[in-house]
This record gives structure tokens, sequence and C-alpha cells, in this order.
């Protein structure tokens, strides 16, 4: 569904991605990880065509996206969707107005549709109609994750991306994002791709694991495989060890 | 000589200033071009024209009657010397329809609602708001930029109307209250003085104005690369700019003005 071959992307003198190639699979969880600035969320923006690369191909669903510009980019940025780190909630909207904000951008839909399917996805990511009123400014971190996956998932995408989305919130409300991403993979059987530095949280939703590092993808396997790996590389990164190969 | 970085910082400033000119360019004609794209955002422009219209009219007016006043007293002082004090009125009513009018109401717009749209579409950019709207294949431009053109192309005309209205009553105040001239001809002499032309030139001019306010605000918003520091940056650029555009575009349509209607 989505193939990736030898992307790179350059800022200013630095390389952050360097021939880059991932393939991934239509209904697969695919988790990336790496350490902070190792270019996980320039990768994810670049899936989204938010960033044209230096040199490389991105295929989705056959055509690839780094050809197409802005306008014949939106059919198939619809089919997608992106959980941004933040939330990346429209300040000025409330709860429901950010959760239904494509389904007004887009589609014709009466309100009350639309006040439905906001209540729908509301409830899969267990936010009660009482939050439906509140703006961003009033929601915890947590809050603010579940919002941001609700309006991602409000307009129904075939694939969706999350950027980090268990950082900076604490471990029973990390385990509940994770739950709510696996039931969604389960529940709506979309294509998700994640990338996280939380190892727990990749063991949890993951079918596959993917590290990048220095630019590139230097491992991929099951959670399982991952787990006994004699990569010193990515044996380091998975049990946290500060001295080893990466310094 | 050889040393690039000396033909870096030699031609930085020109590169810049390109840079700000072409960008400019491109963001006008795809604003102008969204315009008159589905759907249209008649809430966000009612929204708007209230922020940067409605609610700039207690500083629009203090600002007015002051300059009123002031143009009144320091008028009469000269007028009183030839003891000419019936040209004050129309002295005060052509300068300030024509140019003190539109030119102070479009800084005050400019210091106040520009640099308001650059810190919040900023505050957008470095939050990802703007890359959220990208990536629901909404376009930034067409979503953010055009319901602020549109309010404002209609409110600073209007603004501008009110701020001549209230500058002119300045005037009008120093000159019954404090000079002794009747009011009637106060009234007589400012309505014989304007003429349709001053009026439009005064509104055409402020339309432009109002265009020149809304892009160098939302350019100046789009272009931050970095974080909060670069909010505050933009921010003051984009009042610097708008400034420096405002008055340069005044020269000039004045001067266009001046040949077309001598």
């Amino acid at each position: 569904m989505i193939k990736i071959e030898n992307l790179s992307k350059s800022f200013n003198s630095l390389r952050v991605l360097n021939n880059l190639s991932l393939t991934i699979k239509e209904g697969e969880t695919k988790v990336i990880i790496g350490r902070s600035g190792c270019g996980k969320s320039v990768l994810l923006k670049h899936i989204m065509g938010l960033i044209k690369p230096d040199e490389g191909s991105i295929f989705i669903e056959g055509r690839d996206i780094t050809k197409l510009n802005e306008e014949e980019l939106k059919p198939i940025r619809m089919k997608m969707a992106l959980v941004f780190q933040g939330g990346a909630l429209f300040d000025s909207l409330t709860v429901a107005e950010n959760v239904g904000f494509v389904l007004k951008e887009h589609y014709r839909l009466p309100k009350e549709e639309i006040s439905k399917r906001v209540s729908e996805a509301l409830s899969l990511v267990e936010l009660d109609r009482w939050a439906e009123e509140l703006l961003p400014n009033q929601l915890s971190g947590g809050m603010k994750k579940r919002v941001a996956i609700a309006r991602a998932i409000c307009m129904r995408p075939k694939i969706i991306l999350y950027d980090e989305p268990t950082t900076g919130i604490d471990p029973v409300t990390a385990d509940s994002i994770n739950n709510l991403i696996r039931n969604l993979h389960d529940k709506l059987k979309v294509t998700s791709v994640v990338v996280t530095h939380d190892m727990r949280s990749a063991y949890k939703i993951a079918d596959t694991i993917a590290m990048l590092h220095a630019g590139r993808i230097i491992y991929e396997g099951s959670p399982s495989e991952i787990q006994n790996t004699k990569d010193p590389i990515v044996f380091q990164f998975i049990n946290g060890f500060s001295k080893m190969p990466i310094n | 000589m050889n040393n690039p970085s000396f033909f870096y910082r030699l031609f930085r400033p020109i590169l810049n200033m390109l840079y700000f000119f072409g960008g400019m360019a491109s963001l006008s004609f795809k604003t102008l071009r969204f315009c008159f794209v589905r759907p249209f955002k008649k809430e966000a422009i009612f929204e708007q024209a209230e922020k940067t219209g409605y609610k700039s009219l207690p500083i629009v007016s203090l600002v007015s009657i002051f300059m009123g006043v002031i143009l009144a007293l320091q008028t009469a002082v000269q007028m009183q010397r030839l003891g000419s004090e019936m040209y004050i009125a129309s002295i005060v009513a052509l300068s300030i329809v024509r140019e003190l009018g539109p030119v102070i109401t479009a800084l005050i717009v400019a210091g106040r609602s520009g640099a308001a749209m650059t810190a919040e579409l900023g505050t957008m950019l470095v939050t990802e708001q703007i890359d959220a709207l990208r990536s629901m294949a909404v376009e930034p431009v067409h979503y953010l930029v055009v319901p602020r053109f549109i309010g404002l192309a209609f409110m600073l005309p209007l603004l501008t109307v009110y701020a001549n209205v209230i500058g002119i009553l300045g005037g009008y105040l120093i000159c019954v209250y404090k000079l002794h001239i009747s009011s009637t001809m106060y009234i007589n002499i400012t309505l014989e003085a304007l003429r349709f032309k001053d009026i439009f030139t005064g509104l055409f001019k402020s339309l432009i104005f109002s265009m020149i306010i809304v892009l160098v605000s939302c350019f100046e918003a789009f272009r931050i690369e970095g974080g909060a520091e670069e909010v505050g940056t933009a921010t003051r650029n984009a009042v610097v700019a708008s400034f420096i555009l405002i008055l340069a575009a005044d020269c000039l349509f004045t001067a266009i003005f001046y040949f077309i209607f001598p």
C-alpha cells in the first residue's frame, strides 16, 4: 500500500534521510522506532506529502506522490490522516468542531449527520459528550491526543499516521492510547504507521517494527524478532543503554 | 574577495528583498484566485471583519479626533496671521479625506490587526496547525488568508470613512468652540471643499492598504522557520514592512492621482 524507495532529504547541510526504503502492507501496523531527531517525523511528513524529498519516490496505492502538486495530492490526502505529536488541534475551534472539521470542509453533510459522526468518533476514543464544547487549551495532554485521533478517524481514512502518540503522557494514559490504536486497527482495518521511541508502545501495537538510524532503515522484524536481535545498535536502543555503538 | 561569505553578506539583503517581493507576488495571485473558489467562507469573513474593523473603532476614534484637533490648531496659527480662519475647515477636510484619514487608519490597523494576524498564523505554523490543514486537504491560503483579505478589504474603507468624519468633527470642535467660527459656516465650507474625487482617491488608497496589510502579515507568518522567538520577529517585520509599503503606495497613488485628476 505504501512503498518508499531510496528517499533522501537534507536540511541545510544535515542529511536526515539517506536512501531510505520501506514497504508498508495494506492493513499492517508498522512501528518505526529510532532516537529523537533521527528523522521519524520527517519521514511521516514525506508520506503525507507535506515535505518534498530531495531524491526518491513514495508510492501510495501505486501513485508516486513526490511527483504530485498540492491540488493533485488532495484526493490522496483524503484517504489518509496524520495524528500530530502535539495534536495540532485548531485553537479557536471546540473539540466537536475540530473532530468534525473535515466533514464540514469537504462533505456537504447536514449538521445532524456531522454531530452524529463526531459523537461516534469521540466515543471510539472514549471521550464523553461533555468534552465536545471544550476548547483545546482546556484539555489535558492525553485528551488532546485522543481528540487528535478522533479527528483522524472521523474522516474514515484508509491509512493513519501517528507521530509519537504516547510521548509526554503518563503511563496509564499511554497504555489506553496503545489499546485505542490497536482497537482501531482491529475494528476499522486501517493501515497504520506509528513513529515512536516508546518501546512498550511499539511491542504492544506493532505487526512489524522498523528501526531508523543514520537516515535509513537498519532493521525490520516482528516485535518478538526485534527483542531477540543481535544487531548491536538495535539492541542498545530497545534496551535503552547509553554506552555502546550509538554515541 | 574570494571568500564566499563576503558575497553572501553583500548580496543577502538583495536576495532577501527579491524573496520577499517574489513571495508576496505568489501569495497575492494565490489569494485572488482563491477568492473565487468555493466554499465561500461567509462566517469567517464576518468574524474577521468584526475583529479587524468593528473592534478597531475605539482606537480609530481616539486617534482621528486628536488628528482633527491638532490639524485645526496648527492650521489656525498660520491662518490667523493671514486673517483667513475660514479656510481652516477646507484645509482640515481635504487633508483628512485625501491623506491623513486613509494613511493613519491603515497604520493603526497594520499595527493592531496586522500584527495580530502574523502572531496568530505564526503560532498556528509552529504548532503544526497549518500542516494539519494541508494534511486534511484544506488549502491554508483559502481557509486562512482569503477571509482576512475580503474582511479587511470591506472594513478598512469603512473605517476610513468613519475616521474622516471623526477627524473633521475634531476640527469642527476647535473652529466652533475655540475660534468661534459659526457651525453652519464650518459645515458649508467643508462640504463645498470636498469633491467626489477626494473621497474616491482616499477610499481607493485604503483598499490598496488593506491588501498590503493582509498579504504582508500573512506572508511573514507563513515564512517562519522556528519557534516562538521567530513568531515575535515575524510580527515585528510584518508591522515594519506594512508601514513602509503603505507609505510607499500612498506616495505612488498620490502621484498617479495628481496626474489623472490634476
